[in-house]
């Protein structure tokens, strides 16, 4: 479709986005279109009337109410069944995937309408483009409506973005097809293992903090560059979280997108740090205790985000002087201690599986075991460990200045993108187990 | 600015040519049904439907199908291992261990629960028992032969760090084999004790299969007899070294881990087959069905050859028949380490019945031995799975 006709190409790409989505989810579509057309109703209803807050008050509720009933029905009918001892028989309820993010950017768009910093969408199609666009709709980045509301209606595709777009979605694609994979592997074993010893419970955490990072930061490597090849500029989620100096440094760094929203819409409303002491302490736990829930419907994630919320009022209150003046290395080594640490809770099955592989790890058990499988995954991955180590860090950088820099990433990438295909082929390896007999 | 500018087109055109490239190739491909390496069939194409659209059976089964048939599969999978095993320097591959001149299969599951292995002996010991009882109610004589698996024997050759299986096994051996079987009066044969007091232990198994070869089956055939004629007072021909006639095949053998890593690892594995000087005519019967009367399946010239040479592998049921009325019968029954003992053990019956319960539905254990009364049943059963009480460790009931 030519560039000037505009409005033709946001149709093709938000058929696209649609059939992308019904083809995984085909009933729960409606869902989708359905939150959708709500939120743009509530946009034109909040730029038209003098009753704002009662109507983006009203979105909120209605928008929290879908995210809880998809997200949250079981596991708070589990809860009240436990401690009530009713029997709360429903079905299962099958979540919409990407529920939680298209409902944070469908209520990110009311509230930028509601602040002012954008207009309502006339056109209900650019809405639905908005949110449903395909490159970003399941897992991230958060993209705000004012981030791309201009690029919705004009865009300059080009051949630079579509180079950089490609370029970020191999990055993106190698690091969850070679690294992720591979490093899910490890951790599934460790975290599945019915007795540990201290080694294992370390190589299979180390193994879990690789596999998320380079699991979740592709999706948004593969999402923004997806979407530069449409001319559209998505921020950056992930900017090398593992070489943070501090629990504050982490949370600039990892799954930025969220952070930001918690930041706008919920720590910055609530008064931020411009109010007393206690309120201050109350803003932080609430998008803390937030952040946690939003992640999944688990006790574990309710701990692992209050947890976050009590090191930061920790390093906010008086441990930031002490880290700033402590060698780089020592600040280095204590944040990944607290990051491998709240990923136990992240991973592990339930809170009290958690809490035993806390416990192993910091040698409550056994420290190694003659029978533990920990040193064959040690031995028989120290290079795909070192390659995650490296590939964790922003070496990538040390080439910025480079004369041939675009040949190199073009030569770099084109391999890394036939070795994932292989990688990718290989995880359809699938012999019949009656091999063995 | 004028060379950004290429390298920027010349990503768009890499990216374009091997994204679509690889999608048409796929697509336009002839695909074969069979994955000669996995041993499965591939993935089909579903159709679309309005049922298989909503239930997402048609897109994930087109994935599945799409990545199955993938442009060059195969050369991708291997290439795969190869640069896992030469680049990354991983001595496990696809569950596959490198070894000193050895493949051995990788167990990650290190741990075990001594309470519910203990529960599983306890059943397993209670069954054996029970089916001891009625081939002797018959008028028979059981024994079972408890086979090491190829790694389990040769442990020693695990580089270090990656056996991990042991403990389980070694407790599994003492606790059952050699602790409640016995108690219970159950005849068994422990193999692996047998094998390592042998000199040639290192020639008995294959390198890159989890079978013996001909020379272990062999040895097993002899303890089995020997172990009969004890039990019973028969005085069974029992073949000896001299007895026999060996062939090799020049084949490239293609063993069950081998095939895992697509072959990548050069040995010097070879089909070798022993069979009695003094033939005897007989007749064959798969599944009822007569068939040529011979107990290998040897490979043609230019083929792989594997351990399905003997007996053809496996089969729900076998019949040989000598028609020698005047020697007793036997049924043996087992997974695939019973076949290499077949091709020998008919030699000194009459009838060789042989059943293999993941594949036989016509009719329980029990009943197939109170049908045809076998005067010896013999059971071969490895000691990974030998508490198992699923397929041939389903005695009196037809295995679901």
């Amino acid at each position: 479709v030519p560039k000037r006709f505009r409005g033709a190409r946001n149709m093709v790409l938000l058929i696209f986005s649609l059939i992308f989505y019904a083809s995984n989810e085909p009933k729960n579509i409606l869902i989708m279109l359905a939150s959708i057309m709500l939120n743009y109703v509530f946009g034109l209803l909040v730029e038209r009337t003098s009753r704002k807050k009662l109507v983006v008050f009203l979105s909120v509720v209605l928008n929290l109410s879908i995210l809880i009933y998809f997200k949250y029905t079981n596991f708070l009918c589990d809860n009240i069944s436990a401690i009530t001892g009713i029997d709360i028989n429903i079905q299962k309820i099958i979540m919409p995937v990407g529920i939680s993010f298209f409902t944070f950017q469908a209520m990110s768009y009311v509230f930028d309408i509601y602040f002012g910093s954008t207009k309502a969408q006339k056109n209900p199609l650019n809405v639905i483009l908005y949110i449903s666009l395909f490159p970003q709709l399941v897992a991230g980045p958060i993209v705000r409506y004012e981030t791309i509301a201009e690029e919705i209606s004009s865009r300059d595709e080009n051949e630079r973005d579509i180079a950089d777009g490609i370029a970020g979605f191999i990055i993106g694609f190698a690091k969850k097809i070679i690294i992720a994979n591979e490093m899910g592997v490890i951790a599934d074993l460790a975290f599945g293992e019915p007795k540990l010893d201290m080694l294992y419970a370390w190589v299979g955490i180390v193994a879990y903090t690789f596999q998320i990072y380079f699991d979740f930061s592709a999706y948004s490597d593969m999402a923004i560059g997806l979407g530069k090849i449409f001319g559209f500029h998505f921020p950056q989620n992930f900017n090398y979280p593992y070489i943070a100096q501090s629990i504050t440094d982490f949370w600039r760094r990892w799954h930025i997108s969220l952070s930001v929203w918690f930041r706008d819409y919920v720590y910055i409303p609530l008064g931020g740090n411009r109010c007393s002491r206690l309120k201050h302490l109350r803003n932080i736990m609430t998008v803390w205790l937030l952040t946690g829930i939003w992640h999944g419907a688990s006790w574990n994630f309710v701990v692992w985000g209050l947890y976050y919320g009590i090191i930061l009022i920790i390093e906010k209150n008086f441990l930031m002087g002490i880290l700033n003046k402590a060698p780089r290395i020592l600040r280095h080594i204590y944040t990944m201690l607290i990051v491998l640490v709240g990923f136990v809770f992240f991973r592990a099955d339930n809170l009290t599986a958690a809490w035993e592989y806390l416990k192993v790890m910091f040698g409550g058990g056994v420290i190694y075991s003659a029978d533990s499988n920990a040193m064959h995954l040690l031995t028989n991955n120290s290079a795909m460990l070192i390659i995650a180590l490296i590939g964790s860090m922003p070496i990538i950088r040390l080439f910025d200045g480079v004369k041939y820099r675009q040949a190199l990433r073009f030569g770099y990438c084109m391999f890394i993108f036939l070795v994932s295909i292989m990688y990718l082929t290989s995880s359809t390896f699938n012999p019949f187990i009656y091999f063995r007999f | 600015m004028m060379t950004n500018k290429i390298f920027n087109r010349l990503m768009i055109v890499g990216f374009s040519v091997i994204i679509f490239g690889f999608s048409a190739l796929t697509l336009f491909s002839k695909h074969g049904e069979l994955s000669f390496y996995e041993n499965r069939y591939l993935a089909k194409p579903v159709s679309l439907t309005w049922d298989s659209y909503l239930s997402g059976e048609f897109v994930s089964g087109n994935e599945d199908a799409f990545s199955d048939n993938i442009f060059m599969r195969d050369n991708m999978l291997k290439l795969y291992t190869v640069v896992n095993r030469s680049c990354l320097g991983k001595n496990e591959v696809n569950k596959v261990v490198f070894g000193e001149d050895i493949l051995l299969p990788y167990y990650s599951s290190n741990y075990y629960d001594e309470a519910a292995v203990n529960s599983d002996i306890s059943t397993m010991t209670d069954s054996l028992t029970k089916l001891n009882s009625l081939v002797n109610e018959q008028g028979g004589r059981f024994v079972f032969a408890a086979v090491p698996a190829q790694f389990s024997l040769y442990r020693d050759k695990f580089p270090k760090y990656s056996c991990t299986f042991a403990p389980k096994l070694d407790y599994e051996r003492s606790s059952f084999i050699n602790g409640t079987l016995k108690a219970a009066g159950v005849p068994v044969i422990d193999l692996k004790t047998v094998f390592e007091a042998r000199a040639d232990r290192d020639k008995l198994y294959y390198k890159t299969d989890h079978h013996y070869n001909c020379n272990g089956a062999f040895v097993a055939y002899q303890s089995i007899l020997q172990n009969l004629n004890e039990q019973t007072g028969y005085d069974l021909k029992i073949l000896t070294e001299d007895d026999l006639e060996y062939k090799t095949f020049p084949n490239r053998f293609l063993g069950s881990s081998a095939r895992k890593i697509y072959d990548i690892y050069d040995n010097d594995d070879r089909l070798e087959i022993c069979y009695p000087k003094k033939q005897i005519p007989f007749k064959r019967y798969d599944n009822g069905e007569e068939v040529e009367a011979t107990v290998f399946s040897l490979p043609n010239e230019g083929d792989y050859a594997d351990y399905e040479a003997f007996m053809g592998g496996d089969k729900a049921e076998t019949l040989i028949d000598t028609n020698r009325p005047e020697l007793p019968t036997a049924l043996i029954f087992g997974d695939s380490y019973t076949n290499a003992v077949e091709s020998l053990l008919y030699y000194s019956f009459d009838k060789t019945y042989s059943i293999d319960l993941r594949y036989y539905r016509e009719m329980s254990l029990a009943d197939y031995i109170k049908e045809k009364k076998p005067d010896v049943v013999i059971y071969v059963r490895d000691d990974t799975i030998y508490l198992s009480s699923e397929n041939n460790g389903c005695f009196f009931e037809i295995p679901q």
